[in-house]
């Protein structure tokens, strides 16, 4: 069975319900509306975005459902990525965030999931001049903000 | 803006929610900032729940917006996780090569800072650190610089042979300092730049702050594996932040001592340096796989001293009816939880237990361990006793099952403890209970299970990534044993495939079985200087007389070399 859904710019996209299912949000609103044809309408998804998505929930169709309890213990949250989502995520920064915010409004757990790890990653391990120029970001601390940040974070023994 | 009023915004800055109304809006060019703007909170939540605090810190120092972003949201702030100095490096290799710090170090050490702040900009980073000389340099160069600059400064007709002289004491003096700071720092880069972050972590630390009212949002602190000399101890976050109610310093091997924790903290409470009942500590996780004696007891009844929950459960204490009145063994309950226990001591065989499977012997990973006293094959291992009387039977009996100590045993039990093979929960050490009741298989010593179970997780994840679109029936991976359902419905919910956390200073199963070249650097596994190598390590600790039957189920990857037990068994008493 398949399932039409219908992006933000009008463009249909006919895929497995199987595969639709990863999403929370479409299982649910297949769920109340029952066996129907009619087109499944994602306003806030655009055409890009979601034959992202749509690729994500085809490789991970037959993946199990993840477990919520899993990831509360902050000690088990890794960063770890799958190779394959890892070159999945390789777009642009425009496109990451809004695979992100697909991810979010789909409710698709997984794919939020490994969206924010690969932002974390963007992050870790860089200092602040590195991720302004990993984000494209301008520095527009004043002198005597950078003097203070500085004394913040110098050593005690310049003190 | 005045000054004071930057430093006032950055030293109080808007943390709170209730104090948003009163704030300026945000420029309309803040979008053009930061893409961060697009993610609602929640999300932000959730990117920063996988980053430590250093890096939050760090991220914190980009820009005005984003220090915006993470100061009104306190939920950032509520768990502080602090990740081993190793990870940096991991995470990027540049660290570990050489950090921006080491990089400011050196060119400040050879320049002088007004050269270096030319040189390196105006990053934070690039400032010259730890120029600190010894006293004989200090007082030369600086003499000397004074002097020039005082002469040029005084007459500008200057002398040029005092300058000259000058100038040949600075350069001189520089080459000195360079030169010492050049091998400070390259024993810095040796060790991953474990100094600079050293430093960084403690100035994280000092940015928790009173005034700034950060200190007051931390209720969990994380530092797991963080098992250096160097690295601020858990007493120092249990003082340092007030509301914190959740402390985790797990696998701090070396770090680690209940009985000098406790007397600290006696110290402390004795001195009035903390109140009694006043910290609001409930729960600590302490554990260490190495960890087998240790006063639980003391370092237990400190902590309820010193914590709120602790009175209450002092009130249980004393009620002839309460939680410690109920013959319960050496389990302290109440007060701080901790995620250790004194073991009760040998068990009490019930018949509705059944008979084991004849996977006794399994170690994970389709490894055998040997049986020290057993003369019998692997794979018929001696079945459990199911009487129901108070009589442990005897080691003709049951070899695998200790004798009851007397008085009750003393061990250190995990409450967290798993059968390595069908992650069943353990309640008693395995000296007491030397078989898995849930499936019978021979349990280890706590560093060896841990292993183990690692080593499995490992393996579970491997087959996962090598077939990515897993069932739960496909994901249980190889060599997994047979009878273990209760394991095969627990990897259905694992789809992961980065490797899991090895203790600091372990080694692995695998890097044992392995006969590769790299050398092994263990603290665990003493090893001669003919055991460079991983094979030969495991040949060297492998007895003939202990191998035993089950090395056909091996997985491809492991190679052919029988486990047997190591060294720690026999130390585990």
């Amino acid at each position: 069975m398949t399932v039409i859904l219908v992006s933000s710019d009008n463009q249909d996209f006919k895929v497995d319900k199987e595969v639709a299912e990863r999403s929370i949000l479409i299982k649910n609103m297949l769920e109340d509306v029952g066996e129907s044809d009619s087109p499944i309408p994602l306003p806030n998804v655009t055409s890009a975005v979601l034959t992202k998505v749509i690729e994500y929930c085809e490789h991970h169709r037959n993946d199990p459902v993840q477990v919520p309890e899993e990831t509360d213990d902050p000690r088990k949250r890794s960063n770890d990525i799958e190779e394959w989502d890892m070159k999945f995520m390789q777009v642009d920064q425009e496109m990451l965030f809004e695979i992100i915010l697909a991810a979010n409004y789909l409710d698709i757990k997984p794919l939020l999931d490994v969206g924010c790890k690969t932002v974390a990653n963007i992050i870790k391990g860089k200092t602040p001049e590195e991720i302004r120029k990993a984000f494209n970001i301008v520095n527009d601390f004043t002198p005597e903000e950078e003097a203070q940040i500085k004394k913040e974070n110098e050593w005690a023994e310049d003190r | 803006m005045p000054a004071a009023q930057h430093d006032a915004a950055l030293v109080t800055p808007t943390i709170h929610h209730h104090t948003q109304s009163t704030e300026q809006p945000l420029p309309a060019t803040i979008n053009q900032l930061s893409v961060f703007t697009k993610l609602p909170s929640e999300l932000i939540l959730d990117v920063f729940s996988y980053l430590d605090i250093v890096t939050i810190f760090r991220f914190l120092d980009t820009c005005r917006y984003h220090r915006y972003l993470l100061l009104n949201l306190p939920e950032i702030w509520q768990r502080v996780r602090f990740i081993p100095l190793s990870e940096y490096s991991a995470s990027n290799p540049a660290l570990a090569s050489f950090t921006t710090l080491s990089a400011a170090a050196v060119a400040g050490s050879g320049a002088g800072a007004e050269s270096t702040m030319a040189v390196a900009g105006p990053s934070r980073y690039r400032r010259p650190v730890r120029t600190k000389k010894p006293s004989w340099q200090r007082d030369d160069s600086e003499s000397s610089s004074s002097e020039s600059e005082s002469e040029t400064g005084s007459d500008g007709s200057d002398d040029t042979k005092a300058v000259a002289t000058a100038t040949t004491a600075v350069a001189g003096s520089t080459a000195a300092a360079h030169r010492l700071k050049h091998a400070e720092n390259d024993r810095d880069r040796e060790r991953g730049g474990s100094r600079t972050l050293i430093s960084e972590i403690y100035a994280v630390l000092r940015r928790f702050r009173k005034e700034n009212r950060l200190v007051d949002f931390v209720r969990e602190i994380y530092m797991d594996s963080t098992d250096s000399q160097h690295f601020p101890s858990p007493l120092v976050m249990l003082i340092k932040f007030p509301n914190l109610h959740t402390l985790s310093s797990r696998y701090r091997r070396n770090q680690t001592s209940l009985t000098t924790d406790a007397h600290t903290l006696k110290d402390m409470l004795r001195n009035g340096d903390i109140l009694p009942h006043s910290l609001k500590l409930r729960k600590w996780d302490i554990f260490h796989p190495y960890m087998t004696k240790e006063d639980v007891v003391g370092f237990k009844s400190i902590l309820d001293a010193i914590s709120a929950v602790g009175g209450s459960a002092e009130a249980e204490r004393r009620d002839p009816n309460g939680a410690l009145a109920d013959g319960s063994g050496g389990e302290v309950q109440g007060g701080v939880v901790l995620d250790i226990k004194m073991c009760p001591g040998s068990i009490i065989y019930e018949p509705s237990l059944g008979a084991p499977t004849n996977q006794g012997m399994y170690a994970g990973n389709g490894m055998h361990w040997a049986t020290p006293n057993s003369q019998t094959p692997a794979s018929t291992p001696p079945p459990p006793p199911t009487t129901t009387t108070t009589s442990t039977p005897s080691p003709q009996q049951d070899p695998l099952i200790a004798q009851p100590t007397q008085p009750a045993c003393t061990n250190i039990v995990w409450t967290l403890e798993k059968c390595r093979v069908c992650d069943a929960s353990q309640d008693r050490c395995y000296r007491c209970v030397g078989q898995c009741r849930a499936c019978g298989a021979i349990r280890a010593p706590p560093s060896i299970n841990h292993q183990t179970l690692l080593e499995r997780e490992r393996a579970r994840q491997t087959s996962g990534r090598s077939t990515p679109s897993t069932t739960p029936s496909s994901s249980t991976g190889a060599g997994q044993g047979q009878g273990h359902g209760q394991a095969a419905g627990g990897y259905a919910t694992v789809f992961g495939t980065g490797r899991p956390r090895t203790p600091p200073g372990s080694i692995s199963l695998s890097q044992m079985a392995n006969s590769g070249s790299q050398p092994i650097m263990s603290a665990y596994y003493p090893l001669s200087s003919s055991s460079t190598t991983a094979s030969a390590a495991a040949a060297s600790i492998l007895a003939p007389s202990l191998l035993l039957s089950g090395l056909t189920s091996l997985p491809p990857v492991v190679a052919p070399v029988a486990l047997a037990l190591p060294p720690e068994f026999s130390l585990f008493d």
